[in-house]
């Protein structure tokens, strides 16, 4: 049974608990059905972000409630899932909201135990949260940010965080690893040097580039055919035309205004198409507006791999690359199949077959480098097994990065040297693409009637680490 | 025929020379061709006695420099504009500015004089998206021009690399000088039989016509085409005004000034006419059906003395009203009188007629080619053989045309609604015009 839990000052209100904040993570995560914080609104903001910039999923993924007397849309309100306007709410209505955040515990509860513990990963942080409500998550225009537009429900897990990559970056890199679908909502420039959503548009003198420029509506009275700007025509009472002294009354029947011409103020130039520049608020610098970055802002909802991947982890799109190139066995195939070796081993002693394991470290690290270029390495690094590995060789995924390769007809030195060669291929591959490339271990053995499979694995993970 | 034709000739007497000639003897020849036989050598020497004073005018023209606004209103003349400001580029005199007025282009104009704009080619591109007429787009350039001189010309035409500096030779020489209109030559003379017909018409009709008028001071047109106007002048007259005729209208109100209206017959300005007789009698219609409006409506008050009166303004409307509207009634009195009382003999009237005034076109040819000098080109000289096509089309093809046109006038007010201007703009000129 779960129940609220009340971080704050004073009484809780009846049927919670109350946690000290610092006490976030030594308490029983799992028994919380939503954290409640209020009152005090400059500190609720700071009490969300607490929250979600815990590093357990059972603690940043909880519902949080917002109590306040009176609602007033603050930052903090709009970023917790529910406000009640209430000092002490009842105990049925606390029920109530615990009722209806089932479905979201019952998620978190669903993650398995291993990926319950830490999680590091903004994108994924973001990821999870978005799958875990379910819900399409809208932009809102902010001047508290400088791009512009945020979605209050998810600033506070990124804003704990170091400045980059920003909210919106990491919600597009999601989209290019198609998990988060987006729904067109508007379009916005951005300082294309800083990023920032705060520009100053203005018209300008095509000459001098200077922006005191004014605009003259142009009048064409029909009567005399005189054209001149609206200026020229303006009286106390109204307008007259210079040249004909007429009074001008109606538009489209006296005059209509065919263009407008612009006037430089310091050239004295006049045109009819002013430049337009843009200058950024935050850093100061000028450009046309075609240099400075337009981005759609959007709406966003988990996709079917999102979804997946929020279950089981960002290394599930490795395997699924992997797999399509390489026909991966399953391990408890691949055991089956090393039984059948090791009784064929020793009836013709003459043949050899090797095991190797293969793993790769740091690979969700690696994944978020390579941002939308993260598919096609992949690919890469599965051509680099498919050109090392044989045919008949036999290939299974254990976890998300790590594998298990049977070889027939091969020796350990030579299977030694196949794993060399694969080290190199991929280390040349990565070398020039990222910062950190991901480390590779591996192991070859013999295939003994002794040899432990699952204990070769073991060592092989655990031997660095 | 021939023998026929010398035995009727030989048995005319003097008396019948002019009864049945009296329309060449007395209108033609008189005024178009004696007139040019004495006053082009006239002109010419006038030119020759003045050539210190022009080259005094010219060395000033240089040392003051004065800005000469180029405007080129016009609608859906985007593809001719390169041209034209490629022409100003190679003028003898720099100091100009080129302001182009696309009046509502409907094609790829606005793009196209953008880009000259962008590339410096043109000065000023003003792009007015509702379409108000001609009058309306000479005025907005007019409203923007810089220069002390404004330069009218057609998009439709390129100008001769001297010209601008010829057609401003004439306000520094003389400071009463409100217009000089520009010679206008047919650049695409050699396209059909009815661009020649024209080229000839045009080097008699504004080549040496115009210097002619001119020198008798009777000048009545500065031509849209090309023309030259003091910008204090058309700021006082507040531009150019609606209605079909605008530049002869201009002109007369210049002459109302007091001020002199000229025409220099060595600023060219080469410009495309119709290719087929269809279009170009659609053009004349234009251009002939507007004369009454102008003449006898707007203007009525030259014919009144009164404070504004002047002789020679009087003798010009009397000349241009008497020469086009009564000499047309004339010709087809002539026509009536030469089928009652020569019809038995027609066919030898019509020959010596043609014979008369082929003579006379010779003669006129000769002029224009005598006035040109060394700024004859060869495509000119190459018109020779086609002056025999010319009492036909003088006598017959434009005469049918303005006839037409006069009659469509006075009739039904056609003019009213000029296909150039736009549905509201003559709509109000019409109504003005009932009050
Ligand atoms: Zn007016
Ligand atoms: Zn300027
Ligand atoms: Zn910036």
């Amino acid at each position: 049974m779960r129940h609220p839990v009340y971080l704050g000052h004073g009484q809780p209100p009846a049927g919670c608990k109350t946690w000290g904040q610092d006490t976030l993570d030594k308490n029983d995560a799992d028994s919380v059905a939503f954290f409640l914080v209020g009152q005090e609104t400059t500190e609720v903001l700071d009490q969300i972000r607490h929250i979600r910039g815990a590093e357990a999923p059972a603690i940043y993924l909880k519902p949080i409630v917002v109590l306040t007397p009176s609602a007033s849309g603050s930052p903090a309100e709009q970023a917790a899932d529910a406000v009640v306007e209430e000092r002490t709410p009842d105990a049925p209505r606390l029920e109530r909201m615990v009722d209806r955040f089932h479905p979201i515990n019952q998620w978190i509860a669903s993650l398995e135990r291993n990926a319950l513990s830490a999680d590091g990963d903004p994108a994924f942080r973001l990821l999870r949260f978005l799958v875990s409500r379910g819900e399409e998550v809208t932009p809102v225009m902010t001047t508290a940010s400088p791009e512009g537009f945020t979605y209050p429900t998810l600033e506070p897990l990124i804003s704990q965080r170091a400045q980059k990559p920003s909210l919106l970056e990491t919600l597009s890199f999601l989209e290019n690893q198609q998990l988060v679908s987006g729904r067109f909502v508007t379009k916005a420039h951005f300082c294309s040097h800083c990023g920032s959503a705060f520009l100053n548009f203005k018209e300008v003198c095509p000459d001098c580039l200077s922006e005191d420029i004014d605009a003259d509506e142009l009048i064409h009275h029909f009567r005399c055919g005189h054209v001149a700007p609206q200026s020229d025509f303006a009286t106390r009472d109204g307008l007259t035309c210079p040249k004909c002294d007429r009074e001008l009354r109606h538009i489209g029947v006296d005059y209509d205004k065919p263009s407008v011409v612009f006037q430089c103020n310091n050239c004295h130039n006049r045109f009819q198409s002013p430049s337009v520049v843009s200058t950024c608020y935050h850093c100061e610098r000028t450009v046309e507006p075609e240099q400075q970055t337009l981005r759609r802002i959007h709406a966003w909802t988990p996709t079917a791999i999102g979804n997946s991947a929020a279950v089981h982890g960002m290394e599930q799109l490795f395997m699924r690359v992997i797999d399509k190139q390489l026909n991966l066995w399953s391990l408890d195939a691949l055991k089956q199949f090393v039984e059948v070796e090791k009784a064929r081993n020793e009836r013709y002693a003459k043949s050899h077959t090797s095991v190797a394991v293969l793993q790769f470290e740091h690979l969700s690290e690696m994944y978020i480098q390579l941002g939308r270029r993260a598919q096609q390495v992949f690919a890469e690094l599965a051509q680099v097994l498919t050109s090392v590995l044989r045919r008949s060789d036999i290939i299974a995924p254990r976890g998300d990065s790590t594998f298990v390769l049977v070889l027939p007809e091969t020796d350990e030195e030579q299977a030694q040297r196949a794993l060399e060669r694969i080290d190199e291929g991929i280390s040349t591959l990565l070398a020039g693409n990222l910062e950190s490339p991901p480390v590779l271990r591996s192991s070859a053995r013999l295939l003994t009637a002794e040899l432990d499979l699952d204990q070769l694995v073991e060592t092989t993970v655990t031997s660095h680490g | 025929m021939a023998d026929g034709l010398v035995h009727f000739l030989a048995s005319l007497s003097l008396a019948e020379w002019f009864l049945f000639f009296w329309p060449f003897f007395f209108f033609d020849f008189v005024r178009y061709t004696l007139l040019d036989l004495v006053l082009i050598p006239a002109f010419l020497l006038r030119r020759f006695r003045e050539r210190g004073a022009r080259a005094a005018a010219r060395t000033r023209l240089y040392r003051q420099l004065p800005l000469v606004s180029v405007i080129v209103p016009g609608k859906n003349e985007g593809p001719h504009l390169e041209k034209l400001a490629r022409s100003l580029l190679e003028q003898t005199y720099r100091n100009i500015e080129l302001i182009v007025v696309d009046d509502g282009s409907d094609d790829q104009t606005p793009a196209i004089g953008r880009r000259l704009e962008a590339q410096g080619l043109v000065d000023l591109f003003i792009r007015n998206e509702v379409r108000g007429g001609k009058a309306s787009a000479a005025n907005t350039a007019l409203r923007y021009a810089q220069g002390e001189f404004v330069v009218h010309v057609d998009a439709d035409s390129h100008l001769k690399n001297d010209s601008i500096e010829k057609i401003i030779l004439p306000f520094m020489m003389d400071a009463d000088i409100g217009a000089v209109g520009g010679d206008v030559r047919v650049a695409n003379s050699s396209a059909s039989l009815a661009t020649r017909a024209q080229a000839i018409e045009y080097m008699k009709s504004i080549s040496t016509g115009r210097t002619v008028s001119a020198l008798l001071g009777i000048l009545r047109i500065v031509a849209g085409a090309h023309g030259a106007f003091r910008k204090d002048v058309l700021d006082r007259l507040g531009g150019w005004d609606v209605g079909p005729g605008l530049d002869g209208d201009l002109t007369v109100k210049i002459r109302k000034l007091g001020l002199k209206v000229t025409h220099e017959p060595y600023a060219v300005c080469y410009t495309n006419v119709p290719v087929t007789f269809r279009r170009l009698a659609k053009q004349r219609f234009r251009w002939d059906r507007s004369l009454i409006r102008f003449r006898l409506r707007k203007h009525r008050d030259v014919f009144r003395p009164d404070a504004n009166f002047q002789l020679t303004n009087f003798f010009s409307f009397l000349e241009n009203t008497f020469f086009n509207v009564l000499l047309n009634i004339r010709w087809w009195v002539y026509v009536t009188q030469i089928l009652i009382m020569g019809h038995d003999v027609i066919e030898y009237i019509l020959l010596t007629n043609y014979l008369l005034y082929l003579v006379v076109n010779f003669l006129q040819f000769g002029m224009s080619i005598f006035l040109y000098g060394n700024g004859l080109r060869k495509a000119e000289l190459a018109l020779t053989p086609y002056l025999f096509l010319m009492p036909p089309y003088m006598g017959i093809f434009l005469r049918v045309v303005r006839t037409y046109a006069y009659v469509m006038e006075a009739l039904h007010r056609v003019s009213y609604r000029d296909q150039w201007n736009p549905w509201k703009v003559s709509s109000i000129s019409r109504r003005e015009d009932d009050e």
